[in-house]
Formats: structure tokens, C-alpha cells, sequence
């Protein structure tokens, strides 16, 4: 139910938001603002500002600006844009190649340019403030961990099953931990910022601190993934010795290419030009540097995927390989963008390049993590199963021993191992049907799958347009075809992503619902979740199609297309087809209603009007009802004024026997009460029975005998069966003890007519007969009853 | 606390609480060198002037000698304990504990005997003189003084913080102590960065006022000295005083500092190598522990049952790191293949403090020589005083 106003809720809202934009815009037009004509004073003191020459010199050059600025962001035409990044290109060429020529000299070049720089003192110095500040960080982190190193052990040794839980306890741990890294590089690099220092001093400084933060963050991070420690808060498939060498492996890469960067910088910095560009010498070094992160990092990747070789059998190997390959390439194509010098370029392909593994890993990843949540589940239920059998064995054990403690050592010995056999067997059963359990995480599991993909792409793209500056905007704003281009595709891949998560949101949990309704078997009265059944289909399909008309109309108004005029004739369309088909309508609306109202559900009998039925079948727009004598009625929701259910939670019968004045009532009442504890042990409808016969006393005085009422309740549908066999007990019961049934008789008293002969009396009693048998009267309504 | 006592019964326990003591007096020295060294966050003429206070307490004759007794003696135990050690894979802490320790004598050798050397050359070593030595004439020295204080604290508060641990009163004292444990060096070591910024602006400023000054301590002012970059690190600002037998005692005090060094490092390497001769001659066994409530570990004996469920990633409480003092990592052996060994008099000592029935072992002395065991471990991993407080409270007030 709550979920089905969330999704109407969710479907309204984004109605809502579709619709909001266009008062808005219409608003901005139409609001008349009243301009005042200017006074007399103002112009003047516009006139003689305008004669200034200031203003005039001023006004000129802004407005040259602005041309200039204008034909910027226009865009230089792409061909410039080519002839620009090439050019870069070429001196970054010429630039390595003066720097290949200079190599030999190099080392020297800087050795002298760094002893100059920094002396033997200097260099110790900067060391030992290096020293000093990271020692301040971490006395801050150690005290820190000296008050959450409890609770750090508590979150490792809890057990984590769900995955929610799972994901809250890593991420504690993760919080804890980048608090105190927090504290570390506050501590370090606070301490360092409270003193002034020369410029080189503090580039090599800061450059290390930040080279050692850095991994530290790496490394946290990685501990949040691997937790080389904790297998319980393990995100990954990985044994503890494994994640041990792939947490020191990455730390190591990271390490490495972090330091490669910060050592250039030195370098560049030390050697850096008034002009500010890069010295061939600080090249060539930041060039190694670089090369040798790149063959680390081939080598880390190297060694990883050994590693993962190694810890499965030789399932996928093919395609492990292949992402070994990718990434390898992926590394070196990088490098040698770098070399050339096209700096976004080499951001934009390494992060596309990421993005896809990335993609793929998260994934596995979210599967994975599900996965292991079920199977945590699984094996609580078989723990909970085999302590269950070994608890009944244990006890099982200790009876068979009481009984028989003459029996020798061996018996017990033999019983013990067919108990212990007896209990396997269950354990496994249990296990079997343990398996079957629906995994319980499928809508879960898919959200979330796709709530990371989105969020990892919008982040690339952010990142992507990061990198880029200002000019992909106005890329994407210019009017050339490929702007176009882009900014259709941005829009249309951003509707189409979050029109994706709300589907995949909304159809998960309607099949799932649908998935767990089970059709009533014959005889049963179906629960609530059969009008779900019919309504739930027809909702999905509703919000496919709002979808549907949704994507299709952004990506059309994204593509420039006025969708106004469709919307309006949408809209047209609607109430011509409303009009024409209101009974239409009204009949799916009211159904709708009556199914929300759980005013009938499949195989109950109902009553409406003159019909009555059971119903059989409900569609959208009629229900259909089958008599119990074979018609099938169909009655549109919209003709249902009231309705009456005849197989709700109970039903009240009410039986009459007639019996001659002289029948003994406590007897009577006895013996009721006897047939009715037989109908309760009844084995095959006793437990309908809600509240079983009971005598209501004698009801009313008629002419010839008394009407003593019995009732009883049962559940809907029971109450045929329970009444024939109440006749036919009851009866049987005053049969055996003497009560008679009142029959119509007729006593013919004559005066003095004791002495009549036999015949006399057999005319008296045929001339009384009419009288005994009344009048004779039409037959009455036959009852319907199925 | 009570195990201190009776010393001449018991050699392990006296040994350890030799250990913890002679610890204790050395942090208390290195202590109040430090806080005489906060001081420089004010001035260098205040450092000094609190000197006879606090570091200078320790400088008499006789105390000096004390110092170098107990430093000596807490060498030789601390070489002791590496030999008793069964296995070198220990934890973090322990670790860093073990290599603090092992880098202490390389560090503090050559400024104890500097500072000794200095004595005899001048009569006080003041922190002016040693700071501007420090941070002007020799940044290496500084660079090595910072590094053994880092050290020497990490070293002894590790090891003060463990037997603290063990202790009923630790609960209510140890949340301040531990930021005491941190502002001290942190302090001082910014005290000493304070006073050698003040030193190098000093020295920049006398070579700019182009040698007008002169500089009441006497060194060379008249050297070329070009903003932070002298370069004049292989002189000691003692070469310069006016004593005739400065540069001999100088000479002297080196050959002294390193042959202490070949010796102490000498005697570690061989308590290695003993250690090692000593561990190898036991043979390894299998072994299978199987924990209730827990996994089943399969090792190799020789190490302690401690050390054996840390390599495992088992979670084990242990409060004093294996010292035999808490008894928080202790175990009830329900069944062993294999004999154990009796309980040690140290185990014994404490696991009578405790109250322990029999079955119950200290998994941080004891070593399973082998085959399969069944123990339960007593207490919860993250056990702490804390969780026996109300009782010591309810006692106190009772008092």
C-alpha cells in the first residue's frame, strides 16, 4: 500500500516538475515593468558625464573588450583550435627533443642549480623540520587512536550480515580513520604553516607533506575496500594474505607516481625561468620520473593480476587478461600523451579510460557485496538449523543413554552415530530449503547498481568538464553542429539515466510484488495481494509509457524541437478521447477505486443488485461474475453502486426444528450440545467452524408444535457443509432419544364418543385429515444456495 | 604493583619490573629535558634559565653516574627480553617499540658523549651554545637530536603506557595521560624549531649589518656566511673555544663515541644471533587450535599462543602486550593433544592473582609444543579495566 503512494507520489511530483518550467517562463515575459520617463536632471548628468573624455576613453575600450571577449567565447573556428593544440605540441616536441640533447649534461646542471639552492644545511634543516611536523601530526593521530581504538575493535569483531549493516560498519571504520588522518595532516601541515619559511624550503616541505597525506588517504582508502585485517568488513572477494600484498601493492604504485609528481615540481620550481617556463633540465627529470611511475605502475599491475590468476582456478581467464591488456595500454597511451604535452586530452582519455573498468568492477562489485549479504543470511539459518539438530540429538543422546545404561559401550557408540547421521540429514534438508529462499536483495541489489553507475558517470562528466574548462561549455553553447551535438547528447543521456533508475526502481518492486502473489488454489479464498494482481500490471505499464513520453519529449526539447504544440495537442487529444470514451473512464477509475477499497477479490461470493456470484475474474474495466448455477454475469465498475460480499471473515446460520410441546427442552438443549462438539472434531471442516451449534431455546409457539432455533458460525463458504450434517446429527440425536419431529395432527374430540367402532373412528380421522393438512398453498421460492 | 615485590624468589618477575623501573627513571629524565625545552617557545634565555631546575637536576656527578647505570642496565635487560622472544613477528606496536629501541643507541651515544666531552672542555653546556650548534654549525647533529627525541619518547611511552595498562588505577588516570603523552614532545620539538628560527634570523641579521657585531659566544663571525646556506658543518663550535686540549678531546670523544657504538651493536647482533640459535633448536610441530567461538588455527609451535592468534588476525585481548602482567589474554585449555608445560613462576604469580582455577593458562607465556588443542578464550577482545571499574569505585568509597 505505501509502497503504491510512493510511486504515485514520485510520478506526480515529476508531472509536476515537467510542467513547472513554462509559467515560470511565461511569468518572465509577460510581468509589465513601469518605466518612468527620466527627469530633466538626469539627462543633463548623463550629457556631461558622456562629455567627459575619461567616460568616452573608458567606454570605448570596454566595448572593444567585450567584441574581444564576445569572439572568444564564440569560439575561434575548430581549425584554429587544431593549428593552437598542434603548435603546443610542436614546441612540447622540440622542447623534449632539447632536453634529450641536453641529458648528458643534466644531472650536473641540477646538482650544481641544487646545491646553490639548498646547501648541505639547508637541505638537513628542511629534513628536520620535515621530521618535527610529521612527528606533530602524528602525536595528534596517536592521541586520537588512543580514545578509538575500542570502539575500532568492536566494529571489527561484530558480525556484519546484512549488508547494510556491513556497508555502515566499514564506513564507521572508514570515518574513524580519515578523522584521525584528518588530525594528522591538520597537526603536520598547521604546524608547518604556523612559521614563515623561504619559498624553495617550503615547496620541498609542503611537497613531501602532501606526497605523504596523499598516500595516507590512498592507503585509507584502500583499507576501506581491502581491509587487509578484518575479513568480516572485507569488501572484496579476497583472502587476507591477498588483500595484505594488494593493499602494499597499490600503496606502493601510488607511492611511487606520488613522488614522481612532487619531485618534478621540486624541480621544475628550482629551475623555473622569470618567464615561468620549464627548463629542459626539469624536464628530462620529470620525464624519468614519470617513466619510471609508468613502469611501476606496469609492474604493480603486473603482479596484481597474477595475483587474481592465482586465487581463482582458470574460470575467466580470457577475459582478465584482457583487462590486464586494457589497462596496460591504457597506461602507456597516457604516458605518451603526457609526453607530447596535451594535458586535458590526457586527463579526458585517462578518465574515460578508468570510467569503463571502473564501471565494470563496481558492478561485480555490488553483485558481490549482495551476494556475500545472502549467503550470511543463508548460513545463520543453517547455523541456527544444525544447533537446533545437534541440540535435539545431544538430547535425543541422553535419553537413549538413560534408558538403556546396561546396553553396552558399543550400542551407544552405534546410536550415537545414527543420531549424529539423523541430525546431518535434517541440517542438510534445512540447507535445501534454506536455498531456495528468494534472494532477498534483487530490488536492493539493482537500485543500487544503478544509482552507482549514475553517480560514477555524472561525476566523470562533471570531472570531464572540469578538465576542460570553459570550453566545453561554450562548446556546447556555440552553434555549430558538433556543440549541438554534444549538448543533445549530454541532456539525453542525463533523462535517460535517471529515467532508467526510476524504471528499474519502480518494475523491481512491482514484479517483485507480483512475484510473491501466489494464485489461491481451488476452495481457498485469496488474500489481499489478488487485487494486486490486476492492479499492479497495469500501473507498470502506466508509468512505462509516462516514461516513455517523458524521455521523448526532454530529448525532443533538448533537440530544439517546440514540444509546446505537442503537449497542447497531447492535451486536446485527451479530452476528445475523454469526452467520447467517459464511461470508459469512469469504469477503469471506479475500478481502480472499488479494487483499492479491497471491496471484492477473485473467488468470493458476492452479491450485487438482482446478481450473485462468485467472482471469477477482474479486469480493468469489468468484473465477471459466475452464478453458482453456471451463468457468468459481467458488470462494468461503473454500474457498481454498492455491493454486498458474502464470504468476509464470517457467517452466522440459523437452523429451526419444530418439536411437539412435550418435548423435554433441557434434553433438547443437551443433545445440541452434543452434535455440535461432533461437528467442532469434524476433521475435515471442524476447524471452520467458529463458533459451533448451540441451542437458542425454543423461538416461538406456533399452533401445533414448538420452533427451537439452533446457530452456529463458521467461516464464509463452510456453512453449506456444516449444515447438512448439522440436519442430519441433530435428527439422528432425537431420533435415539425419543424426541419426535411435530408433525401436523389433528385430535378429534367427540362428546361421549368412547364408544365409537372402529370404522366410525376411521371416518372421523379422514374427515380430519383436510384440516390437519391446511390449505393447500403455491410452492414457495426455491432458495438459492450453491 | 605486589609483583615488584618479593624479588629474590621470583627472577622473571624481578627482572620485568627491573625493566619497567629503570624505564620510568630514563623517560623522567628525558622528561625533564624536555620540558625545559617547551621553554624555547618563549626565549633561548629562559630555556636557560630554567635549567638548573629541571634538566640540570640530573648533571652532578653522582647523578650522572646513576643515569649511566640505569641506562646500561635497561640495555642489557631490553637484550635479554629480544633473546626470550619467540618469534620477531610481533605487533605494530611491539614493533615500533623494538626498532625505537634498536636506533636509541646510534642516536644517543654521540650527544651523550658530546655532551660529556663539552663538560670537560667548558664547564656547563648551556642550551644557547647547544642550540646554535644545532641548528647553525652542524644541522645533522640537529637532525639526529630530533630523531632520538621522537624516538626515544615513542620508545618509552609505548612501553610506560603498556604496564600502565595493567593497572586498576590506569582507567581513571590514562585519558590524561595520554595528552600529556603527546604535548610534551610535540611542544618541546616546536620550542626547539621556535629557538632555531630565532638563531637563523639572528645569524642573517649579523651578516647583513656586515660583521658590525660581534657575537658573545665566540665563534667565527668573520667566516663568509651567505644567508641560511653556512657551510661549515665538519667544525665544532668547541675547536673554537680557547682551551688548549679542545680539538684532542674532540679527537678523543669520537673514537670513544664509535667504539661504543661497534660494541653495543656488536652485543645486539650477537643476542640475535643467540636468540636464533636458541629458537632454532626447538622442533616445530604442528599445531591446531581450535577456539570456541571462534576459528581453528593451524600454525607451527614455537611461538606463544598470543602471538600465534595475532598472526591468524584473531582477535585476542591482551592489555599488557604480552608482558604476563594483566592476565586479560588468558585461556582455558579445555583439552590438549599433546603435555603442556607448567605454568611459569611469573604465569603462576599472576594467574593466583586472578584467582584462576586450573585449565587456565596465559596464552602470552604459554607455548603449545604442539599437536591439537580445544581453549576457549576468557575474555572478550575488546576487554578493557574499564569494564571492572565499578567495583574499584564502589571500593574506594567504601574507603
Amino acid at each position: 500500500m505505501m509502497r503504491l503512494h510512493l510511486i504515485f507520489a514520485l510520478a506526480m511530483s515529476i508531472l509536476l516538475l515537467a510542467w513547472v518550467p513554462q509559467p515560470v517562463f511565461s511569468q518572465e515575459t509577460v510581468a509589465p515593468v513601469e518605466i518612468e520617463d527620466p527627469s530633466p536632471n538626469d539627462l543633463r548628468e548623463l550629457m556631461r558625464l558622456l562629455a567627459d573624455q575619461r567616460v568616452q576613453n573608458w567606454l570605448s575600450e570596454s566595448v572593444e573588450a567585450g567584441e574581444i571577449e564576445a569572439t572568444e567565447a564564440k569560439g575561434a573556428p575548430f581549425r584554429d583550435r587544431l593549428v593552437v593544440g598542434l603548435n603546443k605540441v610542436r614546441t612540447r616536441m622540440s622542447a623534449l627533443g632539447e632536453a634529450w640533447v641536453l641529458l648528458p649534461e643534466t644531472p650536473k646542471m641540477l646538482i650544481d642549480r641544487w646545491q646553490e639552492e639548498m646547501t648541505l644545511h639547508r637541505k638537513v634543516r628542511s629534513l628536520t623540520f620535515l621530521v618535527i611536523f610529521l612527528f606533530v601530526g602524528a602525536g595528534l593521530e596517536w592521541l586520537y587512536r588512543q580514545y578509538t581504538s575500542i570502539p575500532l575493535l568492536r566494529l571489527a569483531m561484530l558480525p556484519h550480515v546484512t549488508p547494510g549493516k556491513r556497508a555502515l560498519a566499514a564506513l564507521t571504520r572508514a570515518a574513524i580513520i580519515a578523522v584521525g588522518l584528518l588530525l594528522f595532516s591538520f597537526g603536520s601541515v598547521g604546524a608547518f604553516l604556523a612559521f614563515e619559511w623561504p619559498p624553495l624550503i617550503e615547496t620541498v616541505v609542503l611537497n613531501f607533506l602532501a606526497v605523504i597525506i596523499a598516500l595516507r588517504v590512498v592507503r585509507a582508502l584502500t583499507m576501506f575496500i581491502l581491509a587487509p585485517n578484518v575479513p568480516a568488513l572485507r569488501l572484496v572477494p579476497l583472502s587476507n594474505q591477498k588483500a595484505k600484498y594488494l593493499h602494499l601493492m597499490i600503496a606502493q604504485a601510488v607511492g611511487v607516481v606520488f613522488f614522481a609528481m612532487a619531485l618534478s615540481d621540486v624541480f621544475a620550481r628550482l629551475t623555473m625561468g622569470q618567464d615561468g617556463s620549464i627548463s629542459p633540465a626539469a624536464l628530462s627529470v620529470s620525464v624519468a620520473a614519470a617513466a619510471i611511475a609508468c613502469v611501476v605502475l606496469l609492474f604493480v599491475v603486473f603482479r596484481s593480476f597474477r595475483l587474481w590468476r592465482r586465487s581463482k582456478g582458470t574460470g575467466l581467464q580470457g577475459r582478465r587478461m584482457n583487462w590486464q591488456l586494457y589497462i596496460n595500454v591504457l597506461i602507456v597511451i597516457t604516458f605518451c600523451l603526457w609526453l607530447i604535452g596535451t594535458g586535458p586530452l590526457m586527463e579526458s582519455v585517462l578518465l574515460i579510460g578508468i570510467l569503463f573498468p571502473m564501471l565494470n568492477l563496481l558492478r561485480s562489485w555490488v553483485d558481490f557485496f549482495f551476494d556475500q549479504a545472502s549467503e550470511a543470511q543463508l548460513l545463520e539459518i543453517t547455523k541456527k538449523a544444525a544447533k537446533d539438530a545437534e541440540h535435539r540429538a545431544q538430547e535425543l543422546l541422553e535419553n537413549a543413554a538413560e534408558d538403556t545404561v546396561e546396553v553396552a559401550q558399543n550400542s551407544v557408540v552405534v546410536s550415537e552415530l545414527n543420531l549424529g547421521a539423523e541430525a546431518v540429514e535434517e541440517t542438510e534438508i534445512k540447507e535445501d530449503e534454506a536455498l531456495i529462499l528468494p534472494d532477498s536483495y534483487g530490488t536492493l541489489r539493482l537500485i543500487s547498481q544503478r544509482i552507482i553507475r549514475f553517480v560514477v558517470v555524472f561525476l566523470a562528466v562533471i570531472l570531464l568538464v572540469n578538465i576542460w574548462g570553459t570550453s566545453i561549455i561554450a562548446l556546447s553553447e556555440s552553434a555549430s553542429i558538433a556543440g549541438q551535438v554534444l549538448s543533445v547528447l549530454i541532456d539525453a543521456i542525463f533523462v535517460i539515466l535517471v529515467a532508467d533508475l526510476i524504471w528499474a526502481w519502480a518494475k523491481t518492486s512491482i514484479d517483485k510484488r507480483l512475484a510473491a502473489y501466489e494464485p489461491p488454489e481451488d476452495g481457498q479464498a485469496p488474500g489481499p495481494e489478488a487485487r494486486m494482481a490486476t492492479l499492479l500490471p497495469l500501473l507498470r505499464v502506466t508509468l512505462m509509457v509516462a516514461l516513455l513520453i517523458m524521455v521523448v519529449f526532454s530529448i525532443l526539447s533538448s533537440l530544439g524541437v517546440n514540444i509546446g504544440p505537442l503537449i497542447a495537442g497531447a492535451g486536446v487529444l485527451g479530452i476528445a478521447i475523454g469526452f467520447g470514451a467517459q464511461s470508459l473512464v469512469r469504469d477503469v477509475v471506479s475500478g481502480v477505486f472499488f479494487l483499492i477499497d479491497d471491496a471484492f477479490r477473485i473467488g468470493e461470493y458476492i452479491e450485487i443488485g438482482e446478481l450473485r456470484g462468485t467472482v471469477e475474474s477482474i479486469s480493468i474495466r469489468s468484473l465477471r461474475v459466475r452464478h453458482h448455477r453456471g451463468a457468468i454475469h459481467t458488470i462494468p465498475f461503473g454500474e457498481l453502486k454498492s455491493l454486498t460480499n458474502h464470504s468476509r471473515d464470517w457467517v452466522i446460520m440459523k437452523l429451526e426444528f419444530r418439536v411437539p410441546f412435550d418435548t423435554d427442552l433441557q434434553l433438547v438443549k443437551k443433545l445440541v450440545k452434543k452434535v455440535g462438539a461432533e461437528l467442532q472434531a469434524n476433521e475435515f471442516y471442524g476447524t471452520s467452524i467458529l463458533s459451533t451449534l448451540k441451542s437458542q431455546g425454543v423461538r416461538r409457539m406456533e399452533e401445533f408444535n414448538m420452533v427451537v432455533g439452533v446457530k452456529f458460525m463458521t467461516k464464509p463458504g463452510e456453512q453449506w457443509l456444516v449444515r447438512r450434517d448439522a440436519y442430519q446429527k441433530v435428527r439422528d440425536a432425537f431420533d435415539a432419544n425419543g424426541i419426535r419431529m411435530a408433525e401436523r395432527n389433528v385430535v378429534v374430540e367427540i362428546q361421549g364418543g368412547e364408544e365409537l367402532s372402529d370404522a366410525e373412528k376411521q371416518g372421523v380421522a379422514g374427515a380430519a385429515q383436510s384440516a390437519a393438512e391446511g390449505p393447500k398453498l403455491p410452492p414457495g421460492p426455491v432458495p438459492d444456495e450453491p | 604493583m605486589n609483583v615488584s615485590k618479593n624479588k629474590s624468589s621470583n627472577t622473571a618477575v624481578f627482572l620485568r619490573s627491573a625493566r619497567i623501573i629503570s624505564g620510568i627513571f630514563l623517560l623522567l629524565f628525558i622528561a625533564t629535558h624536555l620540558l625545559n625545552m617547551i621553554l624555547g617557545l618563549h626565549s633561548i634565555t629562559l630555556v636557560d634559565g630554567m635549567r638548573p631546575y629541571l634538566s640540570g637536576i640530573w648533571t652532578g656527578p653522582v647523578g650522572s653516574k646513576i643515569l649511566l647505570a640505569v641506562l646500561f642496565t635497561h640495555f642489557l635487560l631490553a637484550l635479554q627480553a629480544i633473546y626470550k622472544r619467540e618469534t620477531l613477528r610481533m605487533s605494530a606496536n611491539d614493533m615500533v617499540q623494538f626498532l625505537a629501541g634498536l636506533l636509541i643507541i646510534p642516536l644517543l651515544i654521540p650527544h651523550a658523549i658530546g655532551i660529556g666531552a663539552m663538560k670537560e672542555i667548558s664547564t656547563e653546556a648551556s642550551y644557547g651554545e647547544l642550540l646554535r650548534f644545532f641548528w647553525l654549525h652542524d644541522p645533522i647533529a640537529g637532525l639526529r637530536q630530533v630523531l632520538l627525541v621522537a624516538i626515544v619518547w615513542v620508545h618509552g611511552c609505548i612501553g610506560l603506557l603498556i604496564w600502565m595498562r595493567s593497572k586498576m588505577w590506569s582507567v581513571r588516570v590514562l585519558p590524561w595521560f595520554y595528552p600529556l603523552a603527546v604535548a610534551v614532545p610535540v611542544l618541546a620539538l616546536l620550542g626547539y624549531v621556535s629557538a632555531g628560527r630565532d638563531i637563523l634570523l639572528a645569524a642573517s641579521q649579523a651578516e647583513k649589518s656586515a660583521h658590525a657585531t660581534e657575537y658573545p659566544q665566540g665563534y667565527d663571525e668573520t667566516a663568509p656566511y651567505k644567508g641560511y646556506s653556512l657551510d661549515r658543518a665538519k667544525e665544532h663550535p668547541e675547536t673554537t673555544e680557547p682551551e688548549v686540549d679542545a680539538g684532542q678531546i674532540v679527537a678523543q670523544s669520537k673514537i670513544v663515541t664509535s667504539r661504543i657504538i661497534w660494541i653495543t651493536s656488536a652485543m645486539v647482533l650477537l643476542t640475535l644471533l643467540a636468540r636464533l640459535l636458541r629458537v632454532s633448536r626447538h622442533r616445530k610441530k604442528f599445531l591446531e587450535i581450535d577456539y570456541i567461538r571462534g576459528p581453528i588455527i593451524k600454525a607451527r609451535s614455537g611461538p606463544n599462543m598470543l602471538d600465534i592468534a595475532r598472526h591468524a588476525d584473531l582477535p585476542h585481548a591482551n592489555i599488557c602486550h604480552g608482558r604476563g602482567r594483566c592476565g586479560t589474554c588468558r585461556v582455558l585449555v579445555l583439552s590438549s593433544s599433546e603435555d603442556l608445560p607448567a605454568p611459569s613462576e611469573l604465569e603462576q604469580k599472576t594467574l593466583n592473582r586472578l584467582g584462576c582455577g586450573p585449565g587456565v593458562r596465559l596464552a602470552c607465556q604459554l607455548s603449545p609444543p604442539g599437536g591439537i588443542m580445544r581453549v576457549e578464550r576468557m575474555l572478550p577482545a575488546d576487554y578493557t579495566l574499564k569494564q571492572d571499574l565499578p567495583v574499584d569505585v564502589a571500593e574506594q568509597e567504601a574507603l
